[in-house]
């Protein structure tokens, strides 16, 4: 008690002088912001260097998303469709209490290929920015670790045109080209 | 990942505590403004602020964010030389104290640590400018003896009675040592009824089963009323006059004996203004829990997937009875499930019970927000608050924030005059808002009303042929209602003139928006010269609705119940009238119609609520009822129109078939998929995912495609 009391007058003897420089300097340890935190604990030293993916096939091409971006794969269910919207969204449904949307990637991507065979078809859930969405895709592939090296921006003429928009980066592992979609891109209505 | 979310979780929390802090601050600098004209300061108001900079500030902190840290230190710097008295309160002081505290607000809803600095030297600058003249001490020749044991807040308190000619007793209580703090506390409690409680002291006379005490007190009353106190039982054992107003009091004898008695430096008992902010930071307002609302979504979800549950213990519960053999067991597993629903019931209404929150707290946000718009635009505006007990979901209450927000701000700009203006009209100079909220079954109404000039019709009508939008004919035929909702086309302002803080034309377009997400009203009233009140009206709750399932080309939706008036059967030749993409048959009972797939089945003229770019878009999107089995009229021979009402307006949406009556849990859709018509969805267990209508959708496109058709 007589601690504080010394400490509101330690206080109030530099206000009185006007200064109000170094207060927040002692606290500035505590933590971080939100921003930088993230950052902070992934991407840690060796980890710096590599990236997870997860990836799969959709009309004979492998693609792949981020491990970060990706929640969880489910079976194919029955979607309900919401009239009025773009034709590459099947519907939505519900999932752990959520409503998620489906979104065929192949007619996003502009893919015309036979329809895969219900066996191994997925919806492979992602988190953007709050939202899920579920991307229709032909077979899983797997999760794999990349060298950060062995990924590079595609070149403007190496995809087809309208696939350029969401490849973020173009893998290659062995002798397998793995394309690097952007989840953020795909969901936006604006990206054609 | 855990780690991340804990992380985000707890900064999400002080954010909430920050922002309470702001609106305790907010309130307590516009008291202190008042005071200031009324030459009245109250230093348990400046204390509060204090607390809250200083709270702040160690938040601050905590969150990383050094601008708000350095701009609540040096607001906290200010506050502290306010309340010894070493600045006086000043127009200059509140208006910097205030300036400061609309920047940490923004610092705060920004969520971010940087990106003020401009703002932020601005503000400390002011802040420190206006500290800088230091107010003249008035007051020295009291009991030195008595002042050198005060602290120098107390000291200043002190000297603060004295000059303003309130009396300044010692009053010595006398506390059992078991009771103490229990007879303490109601001695305190009962002296600040009437009295400051500049201090408390150990005294003399010490004995093993009790303890003595000198509280002094400042007081506007006399001798009288410490007498009084004598008869109240609460210990006081004997008093002294230490200033009296009129002329300065004789030295208290008292004083030097005291002090050998008590040693000033072992205060058993830490001054009354240390104990209280004690009080306040540690204890807090002790049995309230702050619960993220995400978490009482899950809670939520929880339930309504229980409810699904029932369904099928239900379901089994009707086999086994029929079964002969076990009926007994049936009927038994009946009554359980009965039970179960009972209970179910409650647990949802309990959960749906802590998302309430009071209206008020939303209300009083607006306060210093009046004050200052008021301030700027040089008008004369009180706003009064009604209903503050008003509940709504917490989710609502936010959602209502900025569209209120708008509408206050269009009042204080456009709608009410300056003061020689209105009083030429014969009006008070200082106009009155008020902002009011009720309950109406089973919606709450919110409304805003002002007492100034009121909406100019014609204007109205006059301005919506200059933007262009609309023919002379055709805006001439409107009726006076129809026309004052022009207001809310997007793009409209009668004002011509673009001011800082409204008229810009956004506001009133995004306001409608807003409330129709909500399934909300919005309803105006206006007189010219008197005045205008918005009505709002609106859910009280979004979590659990009544809703009605129905069927159309073989698609099932959920209605929700509550905006429902009617369900009319249609038959076969009505049908085909009401097909007609007119209104022709229920038009005399003033309800549009709407075939529901004629209504999904039209193309894409909507993006996520805004018109789009039909060339871009128009090629990936298609129609997704197939057309030619759903040409018109080819529908059973009867058929059901919904009639739903939303305030003064009416539809009537038509279906094939009811299939029942069933409480939903609404859930958002992800934005990619938002369609007009739509509110959401909901899960019904083993029958699928429906879409949840939202009738006022449905209406609101209805309007505006008949709108767009009779001006084109």
């Amino acid at each position: 008690m007589r601690d504080m009391l010394k400490a509101e007058k330690k206080r109030t003897g530099v206000a009185a002088q006007g200064g109000q420089g170094k207060a927040p300097s002692s606290q500035r340890t505590v933590a971080p912001t939100e921003a930088d935190y993230d950052g902070s604990l992934e991407y840690r030293g060796e980890a710096a260097e590599k990236i997870t993916v997860l990836s799969f096939f959709a009309g004979g091409a492998e693609y792949a998303f981020p491990i970060t971006e990706a929640v969880e794969a489910v079976r194919l269910r029955a979607l309900t469709e919401v009239p009025r919207t773009p034709s590459f969204i099947k519907g939505i449904f519900s999932h752990r209490g959520e409503m998620v949307s489906v979104v065929d990637i192949k007619e996003r991507l502009g893919i015309v290929s036979a329809p895969a065979s219900q066996y191994g078809a997925r919806i492979l859930i992602t988190l953007v920015d709050d939202m899920k969405t579920g991307f229709l895709v032909d077979r899983l592939s797997g999760v794999r670790d990349v060298r950060l090296a062995d990924v590079r921006v595609p070149a403007p003429n190496e995809c087809a045109s309208c696939e350029t928009e969401f490849v973020k980066g173009v893998i290659k592992s062995g002798d397998r080209v793995i394309r690097l979609l952007s989840a953020a891109r795909l969901v936006d209505l604006t990206v054609f | 990942m855990r780690k991340v979310e804990n992380k985000a979780e707890r900064f999400k929390e002080s954010v909430a505590e920050a922002e309470d802090l702001l609106n305790s601050m907010g309130a307590g600098l516009l008291k202190l403004a008042r005071g200031m004209e009324d030459k009245d300061l109250n230093p348990d108001i400046l204390n509060g602020v204090f607390r809250a900079a200083h709270t702040l500030k160690g938040m601050a902190g905590i969150m990383g964010f050094k601008e708000l840290a350095r701009l609540s230190h040096s607001t906290e710097d200010v506050l502290d030389l306010l309340r010894l008295g070493q600045v006086s309160l000043s127009a200059e002081v509140i208006s910097s104290l205030m300036g400061a505290h609309e920047l940490l607000s923004k610092m705060i809803s920004s969520k971010r640590g940087a990106g003020f600095a401009m703002e932020l030297e601005a503000t400390v600058k002011k802040l420190s400018e206006s500290a800088s003249v230091r107010a003249v001490k008035q007051l020295q020749a009291v009991d030195k003896e008595l002042l050198s044991l005060l602290t120098g807040y107390e000291a200043h308190r002190f000297s603060e009675n004295a000059v303003s000619g309130k009396n300044i007793f010692i009053l010595t209580f006398v506390f059992p040592i078991s009771d103490f703090e229990r007879d303490y506390a109601a001695v305190i409690a009962a002296l600040k009824r009437n009295s400051e409680v500049i201090s408390t002291l150990p005294s003399r006379g010490a004995e093993s089963e009790s303890l003595y005490f000198d509280i002094i007190i400042g007081t506007r009353k006399d001798v009288g009323f410490v007498k009084g106190l004598f008869k109240t039982g609460m210990g006081l054992v004997e008093f002294r006059t230490s200033w009296n107003k009129g002329a300065p009091a004789k030295p208290i004898p008292a004083a030097a004996s005291r002090r050998a008695h008590a040693p000033s430096i072992e205060h058993p008992l830490p001054p009354a203004g240390v104990l209280e902010a004690e009080q306040m930071t540690m204890r807090r307002v002790s049995s309230t829990v702050r619960v993220n609302i995400t978490r009482l979504d899950a809670i939520m979800n929880i339930i309504s997937e229980l409810g699904i549950l029932k369904g099928d213990i239900q379901a089994l519960g009707a086999a086994i009875r029929n079964d002969k053999t076990l009926s007994v067991y049936g009927l038994e597993l009946s009554k359980a499930e009965r039970t179960l629903e009972r209970k179910l019931g409650e647990l949802r209404d309990s959960v749906l019970d802590v998302r309430m929150v009071k209206i008020g707290n939303l209300f009083s946000r607006y306060e210093p927000f009046v004050e200052k718009l008021a301030r700027e635009s040089g008008k004369l505006v009180r706003m009064t608050a009604v209903g503050d007990e008003t509940e709504l979901d917490k989710l609502i209450v936010e959602e209502l924030a900025d569209p209120l927000m708008h509408i206050i701000r269009n009042a204080v700009d456009h709608a009410f005059e300056p003061p020689h203006v209105r009083e030429a009209l014969g009006k008070d100079a200082q106009g009155a808002l008020t902002l009011a909220a009720y309950q109406k079954g089973n919606h709450v109404v919110v409304e805003v009303k002002d007492d100034g000039a009121g909406i100019d019709e014609e204007a109205v009508r006059e301005k919506a042929v200059r933007t262009g939008a609309f023919t002379r004919d055709f805006v001439k035929r409107l009726s006076r209602r129809e026309a004052i909702e022009l207001i809310f086309m997007p793009g409209f302002s009668t004002r011509d003139a673009v001011s800082e803080t409204s008229g810009r034309g956004v506001g009133m377009d995004v306001v409608k928006e807003n409330i129709s997400r909500l399934g909300g009203v919005i309803d105006i009233e206006t007189v010219k010269g008197k005045g205008t009140r918005f009505m709002l009206t609106i859910p009280i709750t979004l979590a659990i609705v009544q809703a009605l399932i129905v069927e159309d080309a073989g698609v099932r939706y959920a209605v929700p119940m509550n905006p429902v008036v009617e369900i009319i059967e249609l038959g076969g030749n009505l049908l085909d009238e009401a097909a007609s993409p007119d209104m022709s048959a229920a038009e005399h009972k003033g309800a549009p119609q709407v075939r529901l797939r004629d209504f999904f089945r039209r193309g894409v003229s909507v993006v996520n609520g805004a018109p789009s770019a039909a060339s871009v878009t128009e090629a990936a999107y298609k129609q997704k009822r197939s057309a030619p089995e759903a040409a018109l009229g080819a529908c059973p021979s009867v058929c059901y129109g919904i009639v739903a009402g939303m305030a003064e307006h009416r539809i009537c949406v038509i279906v094939e078939r009811l299939i029942e009556e069933q409480e939903i849990v609404i859930k958002p859709i992800p934005r990619i998929v938002k369609a007009p018509g739509v509110a959401g969805a909901t899960d019904m267990g083993d029958k699928g995912t429906l879409l949840v209508l939202d009738m006022a959708g449905v209406l609101e496109e209805s309007l505006r495609e008949r709108r767009t058709a009779a001006s084109a």
